[in-house]
């Protein structure tokens, strides 16, 4: 069966045609896409061809759908509406055998096999989630960026007093909205350019600027990056409080330039993080449970055919925030 | 044989039918003009705890007070309503008398025509001019009225009438006519087609100016309208309105929303950029459409009842022109980003030169 599909090339051109679907296998799912939402991680694909398995790719790895078709010894519903797991752990390792959830071999949806940026996709069992009655697709779609962000913000051990945002952006507008949904009166200050993702800052009560730099020094004990640019991590430290949290969540392979005394000097903890373990059904109902929170943060949603445009539009100078796309 | 009890005039009012989303799916409710943004965080917070004072009946003052300094005028100049529909049925109650003549577009925003008719006034429509008000005929039309309702922009077509034009309008109604500019899409405007109101507030003490906080602030649903214009005019409004006619709940999210400017800013943001991207899809497509400075597009289709049930099966609901005085067209409310790219992708299957 072919499906329509987004197609990237290893030259790194992305184009929409036809692509062969995988047969249905034991214990897998072809899932209808309706929507999928497009992540910082396929844009940095798209730039670099980084962690591409097999050309062409077809990414796109926070997917709502409907199960079209159930291969043997899977047991779900036809047309089941699903959030998708984006992550493929090997299921041969030693950490999968138990728990697949650490698996150290981890690949995702998108790279290691055709994602969602296609009419259909195919998926183990394992990655999907009901979505319950209720819950609108275009909402739904979400929930794999929220568990990431649920992901980062448990790291923290205590509450923040004073938060920067850096960069605007789905996981930095995701991110902000779900601190302020913990802790309603905390200052968030957002470090962002782009004037409609700055707009949602402002909308979100932050106290808002172009960069990370026109903020005092010292003043956060938490700050997030959610940018990526090269000299993030650096401006990130100098506006850190002694002993304040700096969470990575942004993918970026640009070199970044610190000054490791100040990290030492402020005793500051720099974490990375990456994904997910356990938190998607977590986000799900808070979705379910909260949609209107969630929502504002999606500002483009485009068909298929319109996503190579998009696409090069977030990558040259992004404009909205989340993209989500109707295949 | 039973009397009759319902006044003549009244029953052949024609009612008015507000839709309803598809299959309880609010997101695709296109056919009211609502925002797809819900109120701030804060904003439904406030409501929230506004909750155990429900046992008290609520006054308005300081709220009148908060938006009197919004728009930029003393306090004794505005009017609260319960939604902007009150102020009409209020408006209409107090200037129109039986068989006197009132001024509205054809076609009209309903509910004007609804009041007007139910003080049983004389209705004289003025067609739209290329789905313009038609100031001129209005202007004519208006010689010995009591009242000209002035939607800006229109609803149901989203057209608007500039500064320049309005005040053309003003100079030829006469100062005994209640001009009564219903503002609601103001906020939906290009900032400089909209016009400098206090200006012609200055001039034309017949000038009632209308506002609604259920766009930009998206509290629809708790029924927020007000309106400023001449301390006589205002004050007459004022003085025959029911004494707790705002509820409690939409006074706390009145306040708090009024202080959320930048959640209604960004509210704003979307909706113009979003009815951007649908305005250059029909211009792509070459449909019909009048070109809208609110938050709705009306559209003129190949098949309007074909369109109507494919939207539907998106779990979409959009305002059948028919009901609305516009045989042939739909009216479509500026969605969320992902209901609008459906409402693209159906339109592209309808309209494009070899769909259909």
């Amino acid at each position: 069966m072919n499906a329509r599909a987004a197609l990237l090339h290893e030259d790194l051109r992305l184009e929409v045609g036809e692509r062969k679907l995988a047969d249905v296998g034991p214990g897998e799912a072809r899932i209808r896409v309706e929507w999928a939402g497009l992540c910082g991680s396929d844009l940095h694909v798209m730039r670099t061809g980084a962690w591409v398995q097999e050309w062409p790719a077809t990414l796109g790895h926070e997917v709502f759908g409907r199960v079209e078709e159930a291969g043997p010894a899977l047991e779900i519903e036809d047309g089941t509406r699903v959030v998708l797991d984006s992550r493929l752990p090997c299921l041969g390792c030693e950490a999968c055998a138990r728990d697949p959830n650490t698996c150290p071999n981890i690949r995702f949806l998108g790279e290691a096999r055709p994602g969602g940026f296609a009419a259909y996709t195919v998926v183990p069992g394992r990655s999907l989630h009901r979505v319950p009655e209720g819950l609108e697709g275009e909402d739904a779609v979400l929930a794999e960026p929220l568990a990431v962000v649920f992901h980062a913000l448990n790291e923290l051990t205590s509450v923040p007093e004073r938060t920067l945002v850096v960069g605007h952006g789905p996981m930095g507008a995701l991110a902000h909205i779900e601190l302020r949904r913990r802790h309603a009166d905390l200052p968030v200050s957002v470090a962002e350019p782009a004037r409609l993702r700055s707009e949602l800052a402002a909308a979100l009560d932050a106290d808002v600027r172009s960069s990370a730099t026109e903020f005092p020094e010292g003043s956060f004990d938490l700050v997030i990056d959610a940018a990526g640019y090269g000299g993030v991590l650096g401006d990130a430290i100098t506006v850190a409080a002694p002993g304040a949290t700096i969470l990575a969540l942004a993918i970026s392979d640009r070199p970044a330039s610190i000054r490791p005394i100040e990290l030492i000097e402020k005793r500051i903890t720099l974490k990375g993080l990456n994904a997910f373990i356990d938190e998607l059904p977590e986000a799900i109902d808070l979705l379910a449970a909260e949609p209107w929170r969630y929502r504002p943060v999606i500002t483009d949603a485009v068909s298929l055919d319109e996503l190579p445009e998009i696409a090069a539009t977030q990558l040259a100078e992004p404009e909205g925030v989340k993209v989500v796309i109707h295949p | 044989m039973k009397t009759a009890l319902a006044p003549r005039h009244a029953a052949r009012i024609a009612r008015y039918r507000p839709r309803r989303s598809v299959d309880g799916i609010a997101q695709g409710k296109l056919s009211s003009n609502e925002t797809p943004l819900g109120p701030s965080p804060a904003t439904i917070r406030a409501i929230a705890a506004s909750a155990p004072e429900a046992n008290r009946s609520a006054v308005g003052d300081a709220r009148r007070r908060l938006l009197a300094t919004e728009v930029g005028v003393e306090t004794d100049r505005i009017v609260v309503t319960n939604g902007s529909d009150e102020l009409c049925y209020l408006v209409a109650a107090l200037f129109i008398r039986p068989a006197a003549p009132v001024v509205l577009s054809d076609p009209p925003y309903q509910i004007n025509e609804i009041a007007s008719r139910l003080q049983d006034g004389e209705l004289r429509f003025v067609p739209l001019r290329n789905g313009v008000h038609d100031l001129e005929a209005m202007a004519r039309a208006a010689s010995d009225a009591a009242v000209l309702w002035l939607p800006n922009p229109h609803n149901p077509t989203g057209t608007a009438v500039e500064h320049d034009g309005l005040r053309w309008l003003l100079r030829r109604v006469p100062a005994s006519c209640i001009v009564v500019l219903d503002e609601a899409y103001r906020c939906f405007v290009d900032r400089e087609r909209r016009p400098d109101v206090h200006e012609l507030l200055a001039d034309h003490a017949n000038l009632l100016v209308q506002r609604t906080l259920s766009k930009s602030y998206s509290l629809a649903g708790l029924r927020i309208g007000f309106a400023f214009g001449d301390r006589e005019v205002v004050g007459a409004i004022d003085g025959v309105r029911p004494p707790f006619n705002v509820n409690s709940a939409a006074l706390a999210g009145a306040a708090q929303a009024l202080r959320d400017r930048a959640w209604s800013n960004y509210n704003v943001a979307a909706v113009r950029r979003e009815r951007e991207r649908f305005a250059a899809s029909l211009q792509e497509l070459g449909m019909t459409h009048w070109p809208s400075q609110g938050n709705f597009i009306t559209v003129r289709p190949r098949d309007p009842a074909r369109v109507r049930s494919l939207l539907a099966d998106r779990g979409i609901s959009v305002r059948d022109g028919e009901e609305l005085g516009l045989g042939g067209w739909l009216r479509i409310s500026i969605g969320s980003p992902p209901r609008m790219a459906l409402v693209r992708q159906v339109l592209r299957e309808t309209e494009a030169a070899d769909g259909g």
